[in-house]
């Protein structure tokens, strides 16, 4: 039986890996603080009102140069019924400070959110649930074909539930509801610099008499729509990147080696090196950099990817852990088979796989019809309901679950210790407190993690508040978004390279370095099962048969 | 106030040479129109009266801008209209005079409170115009002039169209009170006053924004949430500078040329020693609203429609200040039996009603 290298490793090196993984996680927080801009950044339109006087019927583009500008669609009469003369228009990007700007597909992702505006009228009532049936046609434009010169991306008939409220004291004439906002269109690329919409909000009357509640029937008054794109922002994709391409060779080479000593040696690997081996994959699969392809061809399919990559590193992280502690529990005999587990896992299993099916469909279909929302119709968001509700109810008991067998560690290696450990040699003594310190430590750090991912969570949150104080000062907190996710990644990365530093076999056994290891080895080697995933184990278990 | 007949004024009102200096809203409302408009000859900004130098040369610069000004104060001043309805001050301004919105020549409460909705009303105005992208020059960041906005943008985004505007307003407003003109001999005081109270105004405006945030993490989950921020509507604007009108603190100029708090009848109780930079502020003591007086300014009451019987302000013992009223009986044609169809039409019949009007001697 040989043990693993952080029963090998004398404390003085354990504290010198700790302070320069520490300088490392600073470092990370603070390429995120300083250097990165914050993630994702947003552009606001207010859409203007032109007037088609074909009613529709063209394919024509509408924009600012041809627009028949309708300032005020309460002045507005209208000449046919259907209201698809009118448009709403919005070019993106705006020009700013006389430039017109251009989306990069740096930018990785465009989404974009509805805003309607509704008066209060006494004649145009807005029933709750309205109905909404947007026609919405987007068009791009190339840097090199003429200034309106667009080309249809798509065209759809985009369907929503408008929700808005208003206080009784603000029921008059002209003020304006409050309405939650629409996801309108959500892109898993942006790789061209210019876009239009041209939304239509067509009103057939005969049905709105034979069914009030038709789409469109029970809108009320509408005054503005307003769109708010968001992006990436390219600084941040620049700063993200370079991180996961320098980091990917250090994690496949530390891969590689922890691989490496796993198959030099006699026996099969235990279930707890495959599963750190299969955390160390998983994140290598996160890390590898496939996004600089978004760069030069258009790949819609990344964001579902990149979703799919961080949905299987933490479904195997919170596998791990609750392989970790069950392989722990001294008096388990059942322990070094993944089977035994399978109650327990499949709670993570169930959640992840939830999370999956809403990520399938929403981003899925996405990639089809960037228009497409599962919230939009009830069927929709019923599943979507329903999958993220066994989502949060698996992963709050697999918490559970987790908590509870941690605990059942803590109290199986107090018993222990108490009951029979200063009966043993000196030598031993010595060693088993230092592994069982080395475990608990190792738990810690786990903790430690944690926390600094809750505390750098709240600054975030602090941060983000700040932001919208009155006067948005660019302080140390303002950069904290970034930093929390830089940091956060850092975190997972040192996380799993010291998993996979610590917990390999060592070397010291077979070379026969450690004379301790080897004297003790031959005590205990009556056990013959070889099921021990570490040393801690080990020494404990002769004191339990 | 209708804004047809306002223009009619603008075009058919021979020019007045007030004793008050014309209000720099009602100069750029002229030139706006007569941009809009294509009268042949173009006035330019700078044989405007009402605009100081300064402002006269950002209007030159910025003559795109100058439709969003002169909105952002029509709104302003229909919105001070609406918060004043029935009171002895009601915003107004002599009909024929020219110009548009109340003119002040003390520095009053009512004074502050104008300046501060004008104010707050162009900077709405010029963010909402940023939105709609008419204005192709609005700012990209909060930096004071980005050197490559392209890159910029590509790199960390473009920052909030309300800061444009605050800036704009800010430029084009107080300009004028930085200046020294020799016309007026009112002094520095009302210069850092308008000043101060222009600031709130926009404060205001600011303050009253609310954060709205989209998550867009891993099946939406809130790790990832952009926010942005939307504006408030003029009437919000308007109901808290109501407020702050109340609450108006009185100023006096002190040795050192600084606007000081007055210690005056307040003193005994809550003693303020801080104005907060969204409070109004005023000098001058409000001359009597009652009464025509051409030399105070005020307008009188005389010929308003009052309510008999109210106790509030627009009641006719307030409001007519103990002149008495006439009582007419009118006829008002009003839409009645209003249909629905979507949009933008309502199909009406019109129904005669028959009132009776009580207005003030």
């Amino acid at each position: 039986m040989n043990g693993a290298v952080i029963e090998n490793l004398s404390n003085r090196k354990l504290f010198g890996i700790f302070v320069v993984l520490l300088c490392v996680q600073i470092l990370f927080f603070l390429i995120g603080a300083i250097y990165a801009p914050s993630p994702s950044t947003f552009m606001e339109f207010e859409m203007i009102k032109c007037h088609d006087s074909s009613k529709g019927i063209t394919n024509e583009w509408f924009h600012r140069e041809n627009c028949q500008l309708i300032d005020d669609l309460s002045q507005f009469t209208p000449s046919s019924f259907d209201m698809r003369e009118i448009v709403f228009v919005a070019k993106m990007p705006h020009a700013r400070d006389g430039i017109e700007l251009e989306y990069s597909p740096w930018f990785q992702f465009l989404l974009g959110v509805l805003h309607v505006d509704v008066e209060y009228s006494e004649h145009f009532k807005y029933v709750e649930h309205a109905p909404l049936s947007l026609e919405v046609r987007m068009g791009y434009r190339t840097k090199e074909s003429g200034k309106n010169d667009w080309q249809e991306l798509s065209s759809t008939n985009v369907s929503r539930i408008l929700e808005c409220s208003i206080k009784d004291e603000d029921k008059k004439e002209g003020r304006s509801y409050d309405c939650d906002m629409l996801d309108l269109f959500e892109f898993g690329s942006s790789n061209y610099p210019f876009y239009l919409v041209n939304i239509r909000i067509p009103i057939n009357q005969a049905a709105c008499r034979y069914n009030p509640k038709s789409p469109n029937c029970q809108i009320g008054k509408i005054s503005e729509l307003r769109l708010i794109e968001i992006h990436q922002n390219g600084g941040f994709t620049l700063i993200w990147l370079w991180m996961k391409t320098l980091l990917t060779p250090i994690v496949s080479g530390c891969l590689y080696w922890y691989w490496r000593r796993i198959h030099q040696l006699a026996r099969n690997p235990l279930l707890l090196e495959k599963a750190i081996l299969a955390l160390g994959l998983s994140l290598a699969i996160l890390d590898f950099p496939i996004e600089w392809i978004s760069l030069t061809l258009r790949v819609p399919f990344l964001l579902l990817v990149s979703d799919l990559r961080q949905g299987l590193f933490y479904t195997i992280l919170f596998s791990f852990w609750l392989i970790f502690a069950g392989e722990h529990l001294i008096d388990d005999t059942t322990r070094n088979n993944i089977m035994s587990y399978r109650f327990n896992l499949s709670f993570i299993i169930t959640a992840s796989f939830a999370l999956l099916i809403y990520d399938l469909v929403e981003r899925g279909v996405q990639l089809y019809n960037p228009f497409y929302s599962v919230w939009a119709s009830e069927t929709g968001s019923n599943i979507a309901y329903f999958t993220i509700f066994v989502g949060a109810i698996c992963t709050v008991c697999y918490f559970a679950f987790l908590f509870y067998k941690i605990v059942k560690v803590w109290t199986t290696i107090r018993r222990k210790r108490a009951a029979q450990l200063y009966q043993n040699s000196e030598n031993r003594r010595l060693k088993v407190e230092g592994v069982i310190y080395r475990f608990k430590f190792l738990m810690l750090f786990t903790l430690l993690c944690s926390a600094f991912t809750i505390l750098a969570y709240f600054m975030k949150q602090y941060g983000e508040a700040q932001l919208h104080s009155d006067d948005a000062r660019d302080g140390f907190l303002t950069g904290s978004t970034s930093a929390f996710f830089t940091g956060t990644f850092g975190m997972c990365n040192i996380y799993v390279l010291l998993l996979l530093a610590m917990y390999a076999p060592s070397h010291k056994h077979y070379k026969g370095a450690s004379q301790l290891i080897d004297e003790e080895d031959d005590e205990i080697v009556d056990d013959g099962t070889h099921t021990e995933s570490n040393a801690l184990t080990t020494f404990l278990k002769p004191n339990t048969d | 106030m209708n804004f047809l007949v306002f223009i009619l004024v603008v075009f058919w009102a021979p020019p007045i040479r007030s004793v008050l200096d014309a209000a720099w809203w009602s100069s750029v409302a002229q030139l706006s129109t007569s941009l809009a408009g294509h009268s042949a000859p173009r006035p330019v900004c700078k044989q405007l009266q009402g605009l100081s130098p300064g402002q006269a040369q950002v209007c030159e610069l910025f003559k795109d801008h100058m439709p969003a000004v002169s909105a952002g104060a029509h709104n302003a001043i229909q919105e001070c209209q609406k918060q004043f309805n029935g009171h002895r001050w009601n915003c107004s301004t002599h009909y024929g005079s020219g110009h548009l919105g109340p003119i002040h020549k003390f520095a009053t409460r009512e004074a502050a409170f104008t300046y501060a909705i004008l104010s707050a009303g162009v900077t709405h105005e010029i963010g909402r115009r940023c939105k709609q992208g008419q204005l192709t020059s609005c700012g990209c960041s909060d930096e004071q002039k980005p050197k490559n906005v392209k890159s910029d943008f590509s790199w960390g985004g473009c920052g909030d169209n309300v800061e444009y505007g605050y800036k704009f307003s800010r430029d084009f407003i107080d300009i004028r009170e930085k200046e020294h003109d020799p016309k007026r001999n009112s002094g520095n005081g009302r210069s850092l006053m308008n000043r101060r109270n222009n600031e709130a105004g926009r404060k205001i405006l600011k303050r009253q924004r609310r954060p709205k945030c989209k998550c867009h993490g891993v099946s939406g989950a809130c790790n990832m949430k952009t926010c942005w921020m939307q504006l408030p509507s003029m009437d919000e604007v308007g109901k808290i500078l109501r407020n702050k009108y109340e609450k108006a603190i009185r100023v006096q100029i002190n040795d050192r040329g600084n606007l000081q708090l007055m210690m005056d009848e307040t003193a005994g109780k809550e003693r303020k020693t801080r104005a907060l930079p969204t409070d109004l502020v005023f000098m001058d003591d409000s001359p009597d609203y009652c009464r025509y007086d051409r030399s105070a300014g005020t307008l009188g009451t005389e010929g308003r429609i009052c309510q008999r019987g109210a106790s509030g302000a627009a009641g006719c013992d307030s409001l007519c200040c103990g002149r008495g009223y006439n009582t007419y009986t009118q006829e008002v044609q009003q839409k009645c039996n209003c249909k629905f169809e979507w949009c933008c039409k309502v199909v009406c019949e019109m129904c005669k009603n028959v009132t009776q009007v009580d207005i003030c001697k």
